[in-house]
């Protein structure tokens, strides 16, 4: 496997590592999945606990090219020269290192994997560029609205305060803030009796992002996998499942969704077994992947198994 | 010459022999002053180093417009450099300094350098200073001193990050795990890394008598300071600066750039090398 430390962009100013599995034959160029590791928020390019080290490792031994670079302003990247906001700059930088990737290897075939809001990137990307034909969305986070809170106090009560015996206790004493927990009781009632409920408390531009989103990965067959640490404040899978309930739906019953749970990892993947847990959901997902896409598959596959 | 232009590059890129090479990042002068030394940035290690790892990248910026070679790298099993966490050590990391220095005096064409070390970095760095005769002066922010108080610190600070979750509860269950826990905020400490660090001691460090030492701390790293006004008791040219903002820039979450901080190092280096 080799690692090489490379400068690109317009003005060579963001900063990054290809990984690629050292047979330097980058010449059957067709075959080779391009994998770019999505940074968040102001994360350098190893990622959270270096775990994107690991993952670029990891998928190079199968036989991808990952690379992992920091947008501009963090990491070993310099500052952007323009006044382009971050929400916009993030989407225009990757698709710099897809393009730089292209010419260097001739790769055409990308999967983008983001963590938190390297996840949101990821998604966003993967909606607007062609050359994306899978993405890896890691513990993605859900926008600030009604339905967020809703779930919040709902997976608060149904997978912690239930089983809390001092919870338990400060119901029966008058203790509890009955208001909240009335509001956590009704909201899963509703959405029971009314499967669209969650789509109907929502600002109907999110709604409408995410559904046509979900058309478009559709009509291109790009493949989805969520990843999510089992903890309450981990949102962004359920958030998409209960607003784009029929996409979401139709995406998975095509097997073009998937979702994975960490059971013992915090939000930055910690500590060490979750880690492991998320390398092989990963890698196992990727021989999917490409098993999925055949006319490309093989390399990867044969890189994996021997 | 116009400040705005660099003269070089500064660029990525590996040094060293595989399978340990090394990543470092190389922050050439972009003003032309005619310095005489460059500079070696030694990081911390682990979580220390993922939470820093800016504000050293913004040392180095500040460094090198005051007309300064400048050379981050990464250990071994650290950051973007080869293998993995749990193969590295202090020796091999004290080593690492060595092949940094060997690069940045290549690159640089200059004999005479400063290192600033952060957190074990600035440890790891007093180490590599007794064995080089190119050093000739050194920064030490925040230095461990005691190798066990650290190890019970991080440990503690494990303890609060993980309240609630699932790694905590399997604790809970089974205590053996959270008394030798073979894990820190997300690295591997293997029980020889371990034992290194339990080990440190300056009692056997003979630093040069004319290399020049700022020791930068907080109120909280001062604790150690008994420790290391043993060791620079008879050093003629050791200065001592508490730092007034108090960022804590190893820890977890903080992600605020002391640029005050920044700006003294900076200076001080400017000073002694003048």
């Amino acid at each position: 496997m080799k690692e090489h430390a490379v400068a690109f962009g317009r003005d060579r100013s963001l900063v990054g590592v290809m990984t690629e599995n050292g047979t330097g034959n980058l010449s059957a160029k067709d075959n080779i999945t391009g994998v770019l590791l999505l940074t968040a928020g102001l994360d350098h390019h190893v990622g959270p606990n270096r775990i994107y080290v690991k993952l670029a490792r990891r998928l190079a031994e199968m036989g991808c090219v990952v690379f992992r670079f920091g947008f501009s302003g963090t990491g070993d990247s310099g500052p952007r020269r323009d006044k382009l906001p971050a929400s916009q700059s993030v989407i225009d930088e990757t698709r710099q290192a897809m393009d730089y990737l292209e010419r260097l290897t001739g790769v055409k075939r990308f999967i983008l994997i983001g963590l938190c809001s390297g996840a949101i990137t990821t998604f966003q990307v993967a909606v607007a560029d062609s050359r994306v034909k899978g993405a890896v969305l890691v513990n993605p986070p859900a926008p600030n609205t009604v339905q967020t809170e809703l779930m919040r106090e709902h997976n608060y009560y149904w997978r912690y305060a239930l089983f809390n015996f001092h919870n338990w206790m400060r119901l029966f004493f008058l203790q509890s803030d009955y208001r909240s927990v009335w509001k956590a009781v009704s909201a899963k009632i509703k959405s029971w009796l009314r499967p669209n409920y969650a789509r109907s408390v929502e600002p109907p531009e999110v709604v409408d992002e995410i559904t046509k989103s979900f058309q478009s990965f559709q009509e291109r067959r790009v493949r989805l996998l969520i990843v999510s640490s089992y903890s309450e404040s981990e949102l962004g899978e359920e958030y998409i499942r209960r607003v784009a309930r029929k996409e979401y739906k139709s995406m998975k019953g095509s097997g073009l969704l998937s979702t994975k749970v960490l059971r013992g990892s915090d939000h930055t993947v910690r500590p060490l077994a979750g880690q492991e847990e998320m390398l092989n959901f990963i890698s196992e997902w990727m021989v999917e992947e490409c098993r999925f896409g055949s006319e490309f598959g093989s390399r990867a596959i044969d890189g994996l198994l021997t | 010459m116009d400040s705005a232009a660099p003269l070089y590059e500064a660029a990525p890129f590996y040094f060293g022999v595989s399978p340990k090479r090394l990543y470092g990042f190389h922050h050439p002068p972009q003003v032309s002053l005619g310095k005489s030394s460059a500079v070696v940035i030694c990081a911390p290690i682990g979580q220390e180093y993922i939470q820093s790892h800016r504000v050293i990248y913004q040392l180095a910026v500040l460094l090198s417009r005051a007309g300064f070679h400048v050379l981050r790298f990464d250990y071994f099993g650290c950051g973007d450099s080869e293998g993995n966490f749990d193969q590295g050590s202090l020796v091999q990391w004290t080593k690492d300094i060595h092949t940094a220095i060997d690069e940045i005096r290549n690159r640089s064409k200059l004999t005479r350098l400063s290192l600033i070390g952060l957190r074990i970095g600035a440890t790891l760095a007093l180490r590599a200073a007794v064995d080089s005769p190119h050093v000739d002066s050194i920064i030490v922010w925040q230095p461990i001193f005691d190798g066990r108080l650290y190890l019970e610190e991080l440990a503690e600070i494990q303890q609060d990050d993980y309240q609630g979750t699932e790694f905590q509860k399997k604790q809970i269950r089974d205590p053996s795990v959270m008394e030798t826990p073979n894990e820190i905020l997300g690295f591997p400490m293997t029980s020889e890394l371990k034992l290194e660090l339990e080990m440190i001691s300056l009692d056997a460090l003979k630093l040069r008598p004319d290399i020049k030492v700022l020791v930068f701390c907080n109120n909280e790293g001062s604790k150690s300071v008994g420790d290391l006004s043993r060791f620079l008791k008879n050093h003629p040219h050791a200065d001592f600066h508490v730092i007034a903002d108090q960022s804590e820039v190893w820890m977890l979450y903080r992600r605020v750039t002391p640029f005050s901080s920044l700006q003294y190092l900076s200076k001080w280096i400017d000073t002694v090398q003048s």
